[in-house]
């Protein structure tokens, strides 16, 4: 008989507490990976030569090829999806493991090579200086179709009206950091498979402290977006769903 | 005869998709008690002529076709539903595995001798 989850037999052994205050210092650097897996694999080891405290973390959602064994280095962690999920399960599983490990924070930075590992210091700094409970990188340099930039106009002012203008200037980032007040407070929400704005709107409305640093985007050098037009509309349904809904629920903070 | 017919092949072939597995057991019940109740109500031209009268419809046969839509409908959102609960349960169960194998490299990572 196949064995279920909940079975005592393969039931995971939690962390013990040992394990799990081995990273009080440390930041888990979420590199999430599509079909980029050498330049995620570049991106991690950057990661770990920034500082010893940084642990990449690549979670591969489903790659045509997979990662190779050692694609996130000696001090880092991979995990390969058995599907292509989305981002907002792949946020859902780097944020249990920050909370399971006991991380004092966690990054996202795009595995395409579109943000500067050097940029990292700079967004965890508000948080390791007890200054922010998260962090987020607003491009100044996003070039972009008119498209585009009319939909981020749109989610820009639905979710300033959201969070009572705290939302930071930019909803569709994907470089932020949290510590894990704000990881625990935002995991009980289900994540969508764009999930950014979704984040950043409730945490402004759960009361966290937001901070927005400037970043430069750099161009892909490989690759292309995972964002089609089809991807575009959905991603542009699922967040006037998630709008509704915050509204039904009414402000809370 | 041949309407009492129609309505047993289409619940054989129901059953039979459900024998292959091809349909999962649970989300075939409502299918075959909509092709049970409304093909057999499609026979009794006394129940097609009440259903026309109550509906205002006054092509008679009409009325079946609504009802046949209205059931339809109400099926593919229940599909839906379960569909909706069969996606949750499997991102449910990819988070648990991947937290498990990440538990498993933080501990080898942190007893290896570096």
């Amino acid at each position: 008989m196949d064995k279920s989850p909940t079975d005592p037999q393969i039931r995971p052994q939690p962390l013990s507490q040992e394990d799990s205050a081995a990273n009080p210092h440390r930041v888990l650097i979420l590199v999430p990976n599509y079909n980029d897996n050498i330049q995620a694999s570049e991106i991690a080891l950057k990661i770990s030569a920034t500082s010893p405290n940084y642990c990449p973390l690549i979670i591969d959602d489903g790659s045509s090829i997979p990662l190779a064994p050692d694609a996130a280095g000696d001090g880092g962690l991979q995990v390969r999806l058995p599907d292509n999920l989305g981002l907002g399960v792949i946020t859902h599983i780097a944020f249990d493991h920050a909370l399971a490990a006991g991380y004092r924070a966690i990054a996202r930075i795009d595995g395409d090579g579109q943000h500067l590992v050097s940029d990292l210091p700079r967004l965890v700094a508000p948080i390791e200086d007890d200054a922010a409970d998260l962090v987020v990188g607003v491009r100044v340099n996003h070039q972009t179709s008119w498209l585009r930039s009319a939909m981020k106009a749109y989610f820009s002012i639905l979710a300033n009206w959201l969070s009572g203008g705290r939302a930071p200037k930019d909803v569709n980032t994907g470089f932020f950091a949290a510590n894990l007040t704000a990881v625990a407070r935002l995991n009980v929400f289900t994540f969508e498979r764009y999930p950014e704005p979704q984040i950043f709107i409730l945490a402004c409305r759960e009361g966290l402290r937001v901070v927005q640093i400037e970043i430069e985007q750099q161009d892909r050098s490989q690759g292309r977006t995972t964002l089609g037009l089809s991807q575009a509309l959905r991603m542009f349904y699922r967040f006037n769903v998630f709008v509704i809904t915050e509204v039904m629920r009414g402000r809370r903070s | 005869m041949i309407h009492v017919a129609i309505v047993v092949a289409l619940s054989a072939v129901l059953l039979l998709l459900v024998r292959r597995g091809l349909i999962h057991v649970d989300m075939s019940f409502p299918w075959l008690l909509a092709i049970l109740v409304l093909g057999f109500l499609s026979i009794n031209d006394g129940f097609v002529s009440w259903a026309a009268e109550r509906l205002g419809i006054v092509y008679e046969p009409i009325a079946v076709v609504f009802l046949t839509i209205f059931v339809l409908l109400g099926l593919m959102t229940m599909l839906l539903i379960g569909y909706s609960a069969l996606r949750r349960r499997q991102i449910q169960m990819i988070r648990y595995f991947a937290s498990l194998d990440l538990a498993n490299q933080e501990r080898e990572m942190h007893d290896s001798p570096d």
